[in-house]
């Protein structure tokens, strides 16, 4: 075999592990040059993936086969089930097409377009001064209005050199998991992954036990980490400090001996003395989960002061009279009655949020008009799901066009409008414990339903009917009884276990990316 | 607040569907699933129309190639999957668009291109993905090659091919498409690395290939 036979067959085996989905990025833009340039090899890539797609349609085939029961439920389902409409009768196969519409991810962007919508301001970027190609070792993993100077690639992820903050905060995560909480202003090199100069501003550092021996080199000495997580700092003069918040550390400065030093200690290095302070700073060193609490409170005053505010509730008390949920929308019509439910933290400890864990805890409120285009937020936690359905938001009569959204024992979404439809968003049931955002966004052709800013449901409307409020209510939902003797008390048979912390109603369809982006900045993952 | 003061909530709309039904149940609104329907018609036949029929009949018939040409373009299936989805919503609301049903397979590529490009934009910065430049020219050329028949002969030389493989390769060559885990358990199985079977799943992909290529042959020389 030649040279060039060897590095066919090395070509053919790329696009090979291309449609296995194993090739490293590098392989990749080998793959791609070669491709670029090659009419024959971009013909063999084709017709790989025919193949590709064929040995995929077969195992749908097989699937298909087996009684539906074993039929595992993932993104695929759609196919499965388009391939049991190829194996049997038309009407089946009518279902198969509606199965792919019904279950569909994500609205073709030609009917998302259809409802009005606003330009999205951009979320925290970063200012690119020079772009690299590769060999990146860190990126944010979180940005609060981060301005940031530097070989940064382009993707955002941040190479080996200087770089400078300027404006703004974010926690930059390394290979080997440290992260490094910062704000402006700030100086850096990044020499690799275990070693970082620090010339100018402060950072709180979290190593985890792969990044243990990690260093801070700063202008007195160098911090060596033993298994902690302290934050240092280095000022216009060049002193410089170093807090313990837990575990340990070790100095090492020219003419002293290495020392190490434990929790809720902090020192101060000048001129290569190391002078003990009398206690810790903690809170002068920024946490990631006090950017991603700035980042949401940017994100909700945009949210609030949008023109097609409907409602806005961010939960905050409101000391005057504590039974007023306030709607804090521009417009600032709609508050809500709180009949039940206890004030507690939100997403963050700066946040307020209301725990319903009582019969009949709930909001209630009245929406009057009605609307062409719809979308709903909402942040929730819940902690049970006591009963076969839990409400999250309902109107109390469900006359047509009226929209419910429930929650079935499992985390499912069982949702519907009044005369519309009524689906099941089966593919990504809410966990307990844990903050989702759910967001529906209706416009008179399909009805999209989100779980953490993925589409998780799709539904084609053919109602078209407009979409009214009236009364409603957050919370337990039930039916009211009269008496013989005329008296009426509710009986509510569907209720909401845990905390809710925002929620709001806006006039317009939100486009998937919007919805993306306000998960993505009102996601709480991280300390 | 008084609920349910009028009609009850749910409660009097909910149905009793089987799940094959339930799931498209959106579509089926307005009829009495526990009843029977008007004239005796299937319900389902009430809210689909001819329209549906003809769509239903090009997509089913198509799938496999659009599939393929948007695997082509994407990193993988589900971005595939989503991408056909959102297309295949365009597809059926343009319909009425396409003039010849012949037409189809290419008028059905100029929407997944379409699509595929507005799937990358969107998520170019989350994925590894092929340049936009390189997808577009893969794109024009399969436009360009767009063969009904050519499609079809392959997809059947695939099939003659995968069979005439051992029942171990068979399974080999599926396994990715089983689940995320299917090779990585077969590795462990077999007492191996899931980098191993890799390396042999792509040089088996490689014989299919070469399989196929040479049915393909031999049919053309006999026709």
């Amino acid at each position: 075999m030649n040279v060039n036979e060897t590095e066919d067959e090395r070509l053919l085996l790329l696009i090979e592990r291309f449609y296995l989905n194993d090739l490293t990025s590098e392989e990749l833009r080998q793959l791609e040059l070669a491709l670029d340039g090659n009419r024959k090899l971009r013909d063999r890539f084709r017709a790989a993936a025919v193949i590709d797609a064929g040995l995929r349609f077969r195992t749908s085939e097989e699937v298909a086969e087996k009684p539906l029961v074993q039929a595992s439920v993932s993104r695929q389902g759609w196919f499965r089930w388009a391939m049991i409409g190829l194996a049997a009768t038309f009407l089946i196969g009518l279902l198969s097409l509606r199965s792919f519409i019904g279950s569909s991810n994500h609205v073709s962007p030609q009917v998302a377009s259809s409802g009005p919508t606003t330009d999205e301001p951009e979320v925290s970027p970063i200012a690119v001064d020079s772009l690299r190609p590769d060999g990146s070792i860190a990126e944010f993993v979180i940005r609060n209005e981060l301005v940031l100077k530097g070989p940064v690639t382009a993707d955002g992820s941040l190479s080996p050199g200087d770089y400078e903050v300027t404006k703004g905060e974010g926690t930059l995560r390394l290979n080997n998991g440290v992260e490094l909480t910062l704000q402006s202003p700030a100086k850096f090199r990044l020499v690799d992954k275990q070693r970082i100069e620090w010339t100018l501003g402060r950072a709180r550092a979290y190593v985890p036990p792969e990044g243990h021996g990690f260093r801070v080199i700063t202008p007195q000495g160098e911090i060596e980490d033993l298994g902690t997580e302290f934050g240092f700092l280095v000022a216009e003069d060049q002193t410089s400090e170093v807090h313990v918040f837990a575990g340990e550390v070790r100095l090492l400065n020219d003419g002293q001996p290495p020392q190490q030093y434990q929790e809720d200690t902090a020192v101060k290095l000048v001129s290569g003395e190391r002078r003990v302070l009398d206690a810790t700073a903690a809170a002068s060193f920024v946490t990631r989960g006090q950017i991603g609490f700035k980042r949401w409170l940017a994100t909700s005053r945009a949210l609030r002061n949008d023109p097609s505010a409907i409602l806005y509730y961010d939960f905050s008390p409101d000391p005057s009279d504590p039974e007023r949920l306030m709607d804090q929308s521009a417009n600032s019509l709609i508050d809500g009655q709180i009949a039940g439910g206890i004030v507690v933290s939100g997403r963050w400890p700066q946040k307020s949020a209301l725990l319903f864990d009582d019969r009949g805890d709930r909001i209630e409120l009245s929406i009057p008009g009605q609307y062409d285009f719809i979308t709903l937020l909402a942040w929730i936690q819940v902690t049970r799901f006591d009963l076969p359905m839990q409400t999250l938001f309902n109107t109390v009569d469900y006359d047509p066009g009226e929209h419910h959204l429930n929650l079935l024992r499992d985390g499912v979404m069982r949702v519907g409008i009044r005369e519309g439809y009524t689906s099941n968003a089966s593919k990504r049931p809410l966990l307990t414990g844990r903050w989702t955002q759910l967001a529906v966004v209706i416009t008179p052709d399909t009805a999209r339903y989100y779980v953490d800013g993925e589409s998780v449901l799709t539904v084609v409307r053919e109602d078209k009917l407009p979409i009214v409020f009236g009364d409603c209510s957050i919370g337990a939902f039930g039916k009211t009884k009269v008496s013989k003797s005329g008296v009426k008390t509710v009986g509510f048979h569907r209720e909401l276990r845990g905390r809710i912390d925002e929620f709001a109603i806006f006039s317009r369809a939100f486009t998937s990316d919007e919805i993306s982006r306000l998960f993505e900045a009102g996601n709480n993952s991280g300390w | 607040m008084l609920f349910g003061a009028k009609s009850g909530g749910y409660s009097q709309c909910k149905t009793n569907l089987p799940p094959l039904f339930q799931k498209f149940q959106h579509l089926t609104a307005g009829f009495d699933p526990n009843g029977s329907s008007h004239h005796g018609i299937t319900p389902i036949a009430l809210v689909l129309g001819m329209h549906d029929d003809r769509f239903l009949s090009l997509f089913l018939r198509h799938e496999r190639s659009l599939a393929a040409f948007a695997r082509s373009m994407l990193p993988d299936w589900e971005a595939v999957d989503d991408v056909i989805q959102d297309a295949s919503i365009v597809m059926w609301r343009k319909l009425d668009s396409l003039e010849r049903d012949e037409d189809f397979l290419k008028w059905s590529f100029v929407i997944v291109r379409m699509e595929t490009l507005k799937y990358r934009r969107g998520k170019a910065r989350d994925r590894v993905m092929l340049s936009e430049g390189l997808v577009e020219k893969l794109a024009s050329e399969a436009e360009d090659d767009c063969d009904e028949r050519a499609m079809t002969f392959r997809s059947k030389a695939l099939s003659a091919c995968l069979d005439s493989f051992p029942a171990s390769d068979q399974q080999l060559l599926l396994a990715p498409y089983v689940s995320r885990g299917s090779v990585t358990e077969l590795a462990s199985a077999a007492g191996t690395s899931a980098n191993a079977l890799y390396k042999k799943l792509g040089r088996l992909r490689l014989r299919l290939h070469q399989c196929i290529e040479s049915r393909i042959r031999v049919g053309g020389e006999g026709a």
